[in-house]
């Protein structure tokens, strides 16, 4: 009997993609403001060497959030392409659903990473103050019921600081400075 | 019980051959890959053992060498691995032995990608994934039974000119083929065997209760424990008892698979700082760093810790402890089982951070560095998949109790109820 | 148990079980640098639309996919031979295979083609000749296994080709992929999956390594049979369990002799009565029984895999080994009541003769893995009848 063969390009799924897309700018974007408002994120940084510059994002091809740390010791963020600025160290997800289930606070990056979901390249060594850094953004953008699934554990800091905070961090996202 | 993850993935490919005539199993093993000449790398610790006549002896004339490099240094390093590799292509050798711990297998896998890639530049392969295709064939005889580094799939290779390390991770890294032979470790010193072993269950017992866990890397981790509760006081009072010796070997890859595929916890991630900081062995630390682990975890993870009690004492100790005292029980049988290497080792094996000292006979880990050890600890990423996160305070509380050799307090751990 | 002092293990199988899972095929083809799969899929997998989640979860990894489906295996040979110019002619160089049992064993044949340009069989007799490295290779099986998928065996118009570097690299378990056989198809494959696993853990040479998958393949199937006979809560979806189980006992048997009962089902299942899954099912209690007391091995173990550690540690010591082989039994008898009868308790509920299954089983020799010599003729007969050897 005759097979009956066929060849298709793998498509593409632009919701998964834009909304990932969007929330990697925005996560971008507030990683730049918390390193200007919060003294635990500006540690962080300020403990990375110049010019250090990390990624996260979707294999093979992206999205990914680029963010540089400065000479004054504070985050810029590059944009959403890895290319042409050199990367010290790469945390991808294996595949867009991976990247979908933590950015959509299904799995955590501990269970995203137990669940080998990630692929970290690079300085190893500095995956550790990245995690926290955006531990903490997650912590400041989102509403405690749902940061709480995405750290392992939920900080207790002063009220009054983390609203002001929070503010403060989200007008400086959305006007990108 | 078999505890089944949303998703998992297990992968142990390295072909591995075991017997107290192991070693004879080489020529076939490189017959399998078309192999006729291979290069033995090792350091002057193995060597200055005789540990290289026994191997050179098994192979006989099956096989020829192509070669004995036997200077590897402590830290596998870029030199090395350069020397190795045109020492590989001056002699025309077509495979590489390794024989010895982490750092001799990491620069035989340096030598192998730069050999295999025929290039110099070892930079251009560092990463994940960036090798691409099969290596030469690659065999690892392991002469302590604690680490398992024979079972994974990276390399660390250091560039001293350059203040840099390399990380090499790939499939193509795993070692065609591991041999574990009782000769190797048949005269490893007591307090050697005592850390090593200690270091292999540490590996079990981690990947068995830290977040990656998965049913095959478990009953990797139980049968590895089985054979550790089993063999390890034999052979400390009967050092040339050849199959305890074969066991415990044995079981040091069993845990090595399961930590390769389960990862670990706190007790490598303040063992890896203790390590840096103060150049605490490794084996060491872990031995005294497990009780602490799995008693921090607790409140996270005493449900499996539990688990263990019936491989660790089996059945009769299982069934007469109450369900919710097995946890507490394992971390009791722990600290047992380090104060009875401490006795047969005449003090020599540490149970608590005061009690390790350098060469010079001097305190390796002074109470004031513990604060540098924590610092250190932070930014190791073998703290991702720990239950529970630690902070600076936690990482203290744990330094000081262990350093002391005093049971944490859980009153100070319910505090985390109060802080998060 | 004691250890061997002399034994070698290998698995190539990387196993990838659970959500997503499908989802990461095209990253593990990438890392053994392939870029363009051949996607094939049997006519069960087909009338299921098992195809359609593997193709859909390639979406945004950038790559070209052949896809051949429905693909029947009535004739192995040819449909292999036709598959390996559709490979080489549009430079495909990966295979995705999703189905079962002779369908899998056709892939795997179709990669020793195409990696090695070699047509004929008989170049592999005895596992000669085969590389260790082929083209990568994905099985995607169902949870109607026969228990062969992940092993090195190929079985091929009668002849056998059997090797490590047979056994497939990769390995995805999808609750997807997996299908939603009925309550006996799934019966029969955690069955198969059974026997394989505790015949392996049962001989006197087991080593601890291929312990590792015979011990978790045992606790999945189970823990698969437990849920379909009605009782135990078991975690995640029931073909899922026992697609897991069925792989991971392929892992097990790796390229290793077939163990007894495995044999004799296959044998009986000759007679055209009772499925080999089932006869190996009702054979495999007292294979183990003749063995264990053969070879004076104890039984215990199998109170603490097919039930807990804590039922293991409080049975005394003394009716370990029973209570564990009357565990497997009453198993057996539980999934015939909730089958309606579907699933045999003992081999004459087949309807089969006593005289039928000897004739049947003539040929099989105990020759293998930890079997004791002799006693074939009192297992069978305690199987047909359903009684305890002792």
């Amino acid at each position: 009997m005759e097979l009956i063969y066929s060849e298709k390009r793998s498509g593409k799924s632009y919701l998964k993609q834009s909304y990932i897309c969007v929330l990697l700018w925005f996560m971008g974007r507030a990683v730049q403001a918390a390193s200007r408002v919060d003294d635990r994120v500006r540690k962080e940084f300020k403990d990375l060497p110049e010019n250090f510059t990390f990624a996260l994002g979707v294999m093979p091809a992206g999205p990914h959030l680029v963010v540089r740390r400065t000479a004054e010791g504070t985050a810029r963020y590059l944009g959403h392409r890895i290319t042409p600025q050199p990367v010290d160290l790469k945390m991808e997800f294996k595949h867009l659903d991976a990247g979908f289930l933590t950015f959509t606070f299904r799995e955590n990056t501990p269970v995203a990473t137990a669940r080998d979901r990630l692929v970290v390249d690079g300085e190893v060594g500095y995956a550790c103050a990245v995690v926290r850094i955006l531990d903490a953004v997650q912590i400041y953008l989102l509403p405690k019921f749902i940061a709480r699934l995405a750290v392992k554990r939920y900080p207790r800091w002063p009220l009054g600081q983390k609203l002001l905070h929070r503010t403060r961090i989200y007008w400086r996202t959305i006007l990108g400075y | 019980m078999l505890h089944i993850p949303g998703y998992y993935e297990y992968c142990c490919r390295v072909n591995v051959v075991a017997g107290h005539d192991g070693l004879e199993k080489i020529p076939a093993l490189l017959e399998r890959v078309q192999a006729a000449k291979p290069m033995i790398v090792t350091d002057r610790g193995v060597a200055g053992a005789g540990l290289i006549d026994v191997v050179t002896a098994a192979l006989g004339d099956k096989v020829t060498i192509g070669g004995v490099e036997d200077d590897v240094p402590q830290d596998s390093s870029l030199e090395a691995v350069q020397r190795i590799a045109e020492a590989y292509r001056a002699n025309g050798c077509d495979a590489l032995i390794a024989v010895g711990g982490g750092s001799v297998l990491d620069t035989a896998k340096g030598a192998n990608i730069m050999v295999s890639e025929e290039t110099d530049d070892l930079m251009a392969f560092s990463g994940v994934g960036k090798l691409k295709r099969r290596l030469k064939p690659l065999i690892a005889i392991p002469t302590t039974a604690g680490t398992g580094s024979e079972t994974t799939l990276v390399a660390v290779i250091k560039d001293h000119a350059r203040h840099q390390k390399m990380p090499f991770v790939s499939y193509f890294l795993l070692p065609d083929a591991a041999v574990l032979d009782s000769r190797m470790t048949l005269t490893l010193p007591p307090a050697i065997t005592a850390a090593t072993a200690m270091d292999a269950l540490t590996h079990a017992v981690e990947a068995y209760t830290c977040l990656a866990k998965n049913p095959l890397s478990d009953a990797n981790a139980v049968s590895a424990i089985e054979l550790i509760a089993r063999h390890l006081m034999a052979v400390m009072q009967q050092p040339d008892n050849r199959d305890g010796r074969l066991a415990l070997a044995v079981a040091a890859t069993l845990a090595g698979m399961a930590f390769s595929n389960a990862m670990v916890g706190m007790v490598h991630n303040i063992g890896h700082a203790t390590g840096a900081v103060c150049g605490v062995p490794h084996g060491t630390c872990m031995a005294i760093l497990l009780p602490y682990g799995l008693e921090y975890n607790q409140h996270r993870n005493g449900h499996l810790t539990a688990e263990l009690l019936f491989h660790l004492e089996g059945p009769d100790v299982f069934a007469h402890t109450p369900s919710d005292q097995r946890a507490q029980k394992v971390i009791a049988c722990i600290r047992e089982m380090n104060q009875s290497l401490h006795a047969i080792t005449q003090g020599q094996h540490a149970r608590c951070l005061r009690e390790t000292y350098d060469r010079d006979g001097n305190r390796a880990v002074p109470f004031e560095r513990l604060t540098e050890i924590a610092a250190t600890a932070k930014n190791d990423p073998a703290i991702l998949l720990n239950p529970e996160d630690l902070d600076d305070e936690d990482y203290m509380m744990v330094l000081e109790h262990a350093w002391d050799g005093s049971p944490l307090n859980r009153a100070d751990i319910a505090g985390f109820e109060k802080k998060y | 148990m004691p250890l061997p002092t002399c034994f070698e293990f290998e698995c190539p199988v990387k196993t990838h079980c659970g959500d997503r899972a499908l989802e990461n095929i095209a990253f593990e083809m990438r890392a053994m640098n392939a870029v363009k799969p051949l996607i094939i899929g049997d006519e069960p997998a087909a009338q299921e639309k098992r195809l359609v989640p593997v193709l859909n979860a390639f979406k945004n990894a950038e790559m070209t996919l052949g896809v051949v489906e429905a693909i029947p295996v009535e004739d192995p040979a040819s449909v292999a031979a036709q598959l390996a110019a559709i490979y080489r002619d549009k430079d495909c160089d990966a295979i995705v295979a999703v189905g079962q049992g002779p369908f899998i064993d056709m892939a795997k044949w179709l990669n020793l083609m195409v990696s090695t340009g070699e047509e004929n069989p008989d170049a592999f007799i005895e596992g000669k000749g085969i590389p260790r490295s082929l083209r990568p290779l994905a099985v995607i099986p169902s949870a109607t296994a026969d228990g062969l998928e992940l092993s090195g065996y190929v079985r091929l118009q009668g002849k056998t080709l059997r090797s490590v570097n047979l056994m497939p690299p990769l390995l995805f378990l999808d609750p997807r992929s997996v299908g939603q056989p009925g309550d006996v198809a799934l019966a029969e494959t955690g069955l198969t999956a059974l026997t394989l696993a505790l015949e392996a853990m049962f001989t006197a040479d087991a080593n601890p390594m291929d312990v590792v998958y015979a011990r978790t393949a045992a606790k999945l199937a189970a823990m698969g049979l437990n849920g379909l006979a009605g009782d135990s809560e078991i975690g995640g979806p029931l073909s899922l369990t026992v697609a897991h189980a069925a792989a991971l006992a392929g892992c097990t048997l790796g390229a290793g002799p077939q163990p007894l009962a495995f044999k004799l089902g296959w044998a009986v299942a000759e007679t055209g009565k009772i499925s080999a899954a089932q006869a190996m099912g009702v054979m495999l209690s007292y294979v183990l029984e003749h063995r264990l007391a053969a070879n004076e091995m104890p039984a215990d173990m199998l109170l603490e895999l097919l039930d807990s550690a804590g039922r293991y540690a409080r049975t005394p010591e003394g009716q370990r080994g029973a209570a564990g082989l009357q565990l497997l039994r009453d198993l057996l008898n539980r999934l015939f009541e909730t089958t309606d009868g579907k699933i045999r308790r003992t081999l004459s509920d087949s309807g089969l003769s006593l005289q039928d299954v000897t004739e049947a089983t003539e040929g099989i020799s105990a020759q293998g893995k930890g079997n004791a010599s002799g006693g074939q003729e009192t297992i069978i007969t305690c199987a047909w009848e359903g009684r305890p050897i002792r």
